[in-house]
């Protein structure tokens, strides 16, 4: 089972992606000369957080992009109550041209049955040539459920898109983020979801105007959650800005209280390698790396850490890498922006009496 | 109580084959981790008189990653192998694996599988999966346990925990496990050897040709690059004086910008 | 032609091509994993045969000394030097290419590659680069399948080129023997920067003599007439047999004879394996499976041992410290372990069934013995075993804190199989009346255990000394050999005395003069100094 292995032309196993076929010579193989469909279509995600329906980021990224592709419309899809039609304005000042508001009071929470038929529903009328979504929890699922009762393909996670002459080019990391692969689908609407923070958000254009239009939808059964409560801690650990993560080099448990002292002052998110949760030091849901957290800190200060490939998949997309460990051969100094050769312990022991120092100088 | 077990088969990444930014080509490969935790639910909720079938799509070598199921639990497994599914995007995948399960195992009760692959990382196959056959779905699970009469699925969406009781017909991603793989007995092996494996070849299930592997794909890849993973870093020794020390800090307060 | 002669290459000499190092760089040249320090002058880096060659011609002509070091991973103190200068065979780590003859398939390496560099090769069929050394070698063993190099010492990282200077054993010794029955081909650069090109099967020795034949002046070439003892696992001391091949000369002489350039070396088609650890309550019990998987025919690949105290061992260090976090709890203990291979095939049932019934007549079951046949699984299968010495290692350092002159303190030695039972007995005894903390692991399908002693003072360690030379000595007695594998170095010099009288002795040392006339070579390795 060799998901998008390599294959541009059917004489696969030759190409492995150096395929120099042109666009051209592509829409011909695929019949993609026949596509009737227009319009870029974007899953318009709300944030209900301040009491008011707000736009997210990701959607705002995601409308901007799909004006920059052509002169094609941008048809935004939003899901909420009738209070969300305040939403479609946002939408507009981003780039939308027509917003369909699917409508129901309950629509304020993500239901993916829901959500899907909706979704379907509307773009088997609109016909859209892409349909985006950003790779967020519920679009992750929303995405493939809604290409699965299509018939569409669809690209997961894709962290770039270039639209060519009506085909949209869809790139996406794989192999742990060594490898970038660039996808092209042969089904309309062509289907993407979409890293959040990919794109830039632009400035609001506030005078922009839009049409929107009513689609009136009775929620589907779908199974709900029997209890839900707010994680206790869990959640930061993706979306903190600065974390300390430690690996088997921190040593002993000392050290491990040292680093949660430290963390605590300078307001960082905790988090570890696989072998520090195996060792029973952290709880699971602290670990980054292939089966753990991804994460994308502004910084990422290492302790101990090794960088075995499967924990680089979790941190890679770090801003700026601080690794500590005294072994300079380990992988994990190959990546970092500041790489410190030394012991962990000690290292922490000056850190923390510098803290102490600048404490005591601010009294 | 039926539970159908899809795995894949991916490359071993632990191997010294990633160092140097290439995929490991003719390498050993193994259970895809994530797998490996759904594995682990359905023989830990397995109980008497209870089945659990794995399922997986993938070239001859996949056999070791079903043998392993067979070997840690699952009763009878089958092999999706023939070389038009080679190729196979997340589309042909899901519904040549949904085709398998409407066909042969139709009155299952759940679908286990992990959440993402180690390679292609996409985590879309349960999704379209689950459409395919019509059953609710829960995602990125981390704990599983049974229920009267249900699965109960913890899963962690947006900074909440929810549970979920899941009456039978729904499929469930795994997304983490417990770290230490397990190791198989010689009994273990032994019994797995005289367990059934079905291999299915595409006419077996009446695919079209045109329906699976690269042909019945709705995406095709354009082209793939390395990525350099080096970054032009700083070294400095934690001996050199509290310059290293500074660096952190400022760095930290500067929160990289 | 006679059947003994030598060829000697004599090449120009260039030292300008090689790479000195001076002052503080050369400290990191001083030590190897004995943790010996020694001193030296200078490094010199050669990058091919001809630096090499143009270092000892110089050397020889300026009498100084030479320490031959490459990977530094002996634990012996055969890289340690003691003055003079270093010849680091570090940039000499190519693998060169693939040959075929009627035996098969063979890589050619230079001699810093490693054990696992030629692994990536074969296990991965990373053949890119490689040159054919017969007609499209590197396609056709391409075409026929993973292939192995057999020999796997336990330290994968080093030298190939040691491997065959010390003639290195393993694991798979037990069924596919030591370094020395895999090397096809040497190149031999000796000490007056002349060079040999040996194949094997090709000159043998004569009424105890070679012909070395340079530049059409002969010289003969005598050699020791003492019995090797060839029964057991043995490294210790020149390698001689009635009618030698010249090739095993140079395997095992740990440099002192030649430094050795180029190598090639034979593999064998590689076949699926189970990899088992089955669990038995005792130690005893674990010694009556290992004398009935003997007795296997196409038997194990390898047999291994880890006593309880091992056993025990990894379980308080997997739940205090940090090694061995992956590895599921033991299916039984307290227990004793015994690792093997058999090849995965359809006998695997009917002889996994016997094991199994002889395992339930020692308190044990298949239940209790883990299997792995996966790569990924056999290769966590090895880094267990691998970890016990590893785990020594990290509490000899913490003791080498307090009591800096303290150093690794355990034993390498094999007797032959029907001494076995006494000598495991005379280890108990020596042990228990020693009051030492011990570890017991290793290769007892060759009946060469490792012994390692948990020393926490210099008191210890002084007993223990006492007790390695104790059962040194009880190990000559009984057949077998102190140094089967580790090479004689600098630290086990006093074994060769217990092993070689003094005229045995004063036949190497003529040996080394014919063929080192001003003692430049390794000088302190083996022989000791100058004599």
């Amino acid at each position: 089972m060799k998901e998008e292995s390599c294959s541009t032309c059917p004489t696969k196993s030759s190409c492995a992606g150096g395929c120099q076929r042109s666009e051209a010579e592509l829409a011909e193989m695929y019949d993609l000369d026949a596509d009737t469909t227009e319009g870029h279509m974007v899953w318009v995600e709300l944030d209900y957080s301040t009491g008011m329906p707000e736009l997210k980021e990701a959607s705002k990224e995601l409308i901007a992009k799909a004006r920059s592709f052509d002169d094609q419309r941008v048809i935004g899809i939003l899901f909420g109550p009738e209070s969300a039609r305040n939403a479609a304005r946002e939408a507009f000042s981003y780039g939308a041209d027509t917003i369909y508001h699917v409508r129901h009071p309950s629509f304020t929470d993500f239901n993916l049955e829901s959500f899907t038929a909706g979704l379907t529903a509307v773009a088997e009328r609109v016909k859209p040539n892409t349909l985006i979504l950003a790779a967020s929890d519920e679009g992750m699922e929303l995405g493939p459920r809604t290409a699965a009762r299509m018939g569409v393909g669809i690209t997961a996670d894709c962290t770039d898109l270039e639209m060519d002459k009506g085909v949209l080019r869809m790139t996406r990391p794989t192999f742990g983020g060594k490898l970038m692969a660039t996808i092209i689908s042969n089904t309309r609407p062509q289907m993407a979801t979409v890293r959040p923070g990919a794109f830039p958000v632009p400035e609001a254009e506030e005078d922009r105007q839009g049409t929107v239009i009513n689609w009136p939808m009775n929620p589907k059964p779908h199974i709900e959650p029997v209890e839900s409560i707010a994680s206790e801690e869990g959640a930061c650990l993706t979306d903190a800005e600065l974390i300390i993560s430690v690996g088997g080099g921190i040593g002993n448990l000392r050290n491990l209280e040292l680093a949660k002292e430290i963390a605590d002052r300078l307001g960082a998110e905790m988090a570890c390698s696989r072998n520090v949760v195996e060792k029973g030091w952290m709880d699971q849901d602290r670990q980054v790396g292939q089966t753990g957290n991804v994460v994308k800190p502004k910084v990422y200060l290492a302790l101990g850490i090794s960088g075995a490939i499967q924990h680089q998949t979790g941190m890679s997309g770090s801003q700026n890498i601080i690794a500590v460990n005294n072994d300079p051969g380990a992988a994990i100094h190959q990546i970092a922006n500041v790489s410190i050769i030394g012991d962990v312990g000690e290292f922490l022991q000056r850190l923390l009496k510098r803290l102490d120092e600048e404490e005591a100088a601010d009294i | 109580m039926k539970i159908l077990l899809m795995v894949k088969q991916v490359p071993d990444v632990s191997v010294s084959g990633m160092e140097d930014g290439k995929v490991p080509r003719g390498g050993p490969s193994v259970l895809n981790p994530q797998c490996e935790y759904a594995l682990d639910a359905a023989t830990l909720l397995k109980s008497e008189g209870d089945e659990v079938i794995a399922i997986c799509m993938g070239p001859p070598s996949a056999r070791e990653s079903l043998f392993r199921c067979l070997e840690l639990g699952a009763d009878r497994a089958y092999h999706l192998c023939d070389p038009d599914f080679a190729g196979s995007d997340v589309w042909a995948t899901a519904k040549t694996l949904s085709r398998l399960v409407l066909e042969r195992e139709s009155d299952f009760d759940y679908v286990f599988c992990g959440q993402k692959a180690a390679d292609s990382e996409t985590g879309q196959v349960p999704t379209m999966v689950a459409e395919l056959l019509g059953v609710p779905q829960v995602g990125a699970c981390y704990r599983l346990a049974k229920g009267t009469g249900s699965v109960h699925a913890w899963r962690e969406r947006s900074g909440r925990i929810e549970r979920y009781e899941l009456g039978p017909r729904a499929l469930v991603a795994v997304e983490r496990g417990c770290n230490v793989h397990r190791l198989p007995s010689v009994s273990d092996f032994l019994n797995a050897r005289r367990k059934e494996l079905t291999v299915l070849t595409r006419q077996d299930l009446s695919i079209n040709r045109d329906e699976c592997g690269l042909k019945g794909s709705h995406t095709v890849v354009r082209n793939i690059h390395f990525l350099s993973s080096s970054r032009e870093g700083i070294k400095l020794h934690l001996d050199d004086t509290s310059c290293a020390i500074d660096t952190v800090l400022r760095s930290v307060r500067r929160r990289g910008q | 032609m006679t059947r003994n002669r030598l060829t000697l290459e004599t090449p120009n000499h260039d030292l300008s091509k090689v790479r000195v190092l001076d002052g503080s760089a050369v400290d990191a040249y001083l030590q190897d994993e004995s943790k010996l320090t020694g001193f030296a002058e200078k490094v010199l880096v050669p990058s091919d045969e001809n630096g090499i060659s143009s270092v000892l011609n110089h050397a020889t002509g300026n009498d100084v000394p030479v320490t031959i070091a490459a990977r530094r991973t002996g634990v012996v103190g055969g890289a340690v030097p003691e003055g003079g200068v270093v010849l680091s065979l570090e940039y000499m780590d190519k693998v060169v290419g693939i040959g075929e003859d009627d035996d098969g398939f063979y890589i050619q390496v230079e001699p810093n590659v490693t054990l696992r560099q030629i692994d990536d090769v074969l296990r991965y069929g990373r053949y890119e680069g490689l040159e054919d050394l017969t007609a499209n070698a590197v396609s056709r063993l391409k075409n026929m399948g993973r292939h192995l190099y057999p020999v796997d010492p336990t330290e994968s990282n080093a030298s190939l080129g040691a491997n065959a200077a010390c003639n290195s054993s393993g694991s798979r010794s037990y069924r596919h023997g030591p370094t020395r029955d895999w090397i096809r081909r040497l190149r031999v650069v000796l000490a007056d920067g002349s060079v040999l090109d040996i194949k094997r099967g090709e000159v043998f020795a004569e009424n105890g003599t070679f012909i070395l034949d340079g530049a059409g002046k002969e010289r003969v070439l005598t050699i020791p007439s003492y019995e090797f003892n060839n029964g057991v696992k043995n490294s210790a001391g020149i390698f001689v047999t009635e009618g030698m091949d010249a090739i095993d000369l140079f395997i095992g002489s740990e440099g002192i004879l030649g430094v050795i350039s180029l190598l090639e070396l034979r593999l064998i088609p590689w076949r699926p394996m189970l990899s088992c650890m089955a669990f038995l309550p005792d130690d005893d019990a674990a010694l009556g499976l290992i004398d009935h998987l003997k007795t296997l025919e196409d038997g194990p690949e390898l047999i291994e041992f880890i006593d309880a105290n091992g056993i025990r061992m990894i379980k308080e260090e997997r739940e205090e410290g940090c090694l061995f976090s992956n590895m599921p709890e033991f299916p039984l203990f307290p227990s004793a372990a015994v690792m093997f291979d058999l090849p995965l095939d359809d006998s695997i049932e009917p002889r996994m069934e016997e094991i199994g019934t002889l395992l339930n007549s020692l308190g044990s079951n298949l239940g209790n013995t883990w299997c792995a046949h996966e790569e990924r699984e056999r290769e966590r299968f090895r880094s267990f075993r691998h970890a016990i010495p590893e785990a020594v290692f990290s509490y000899i350092a913490s003791r080498k804190l307090h009591h800096p002159q303290m150093h690794k303190m355990g034993t390498d030695i094999s007797v032959p199989e029907e001494s076995s039972g006494e000598m495991m007995a005379y280890y108990r005894k020596t042990i228990s009346s020693s009051g030492l903390k011990a570890v017991m692991f290793g290769h007892l399908g060759d009946n060469h255990p490792h012994l390692e002693l948990l020393i926490e003072d210099m008191d210890d360690y002084a007993k223990a000394d006492n007790l390695c030379h104790d059962l040194a000595r009880a190990a000559v007695r009984l057949g077998g050999c102190p140094s089967a594998e580790h090479g004689v170095g600098r630290l086990k010099r006093g074994y060769l005395g217990m092993m070689y009288d003094e005229s045995q002795i004063e036949e190497m040392l003529g040996l080394k003069r014919q063929l080192d006339r001003n003692w430049v070579l390794n000088p302190r390795v083996m022989l000791g100094a100058r004599r």
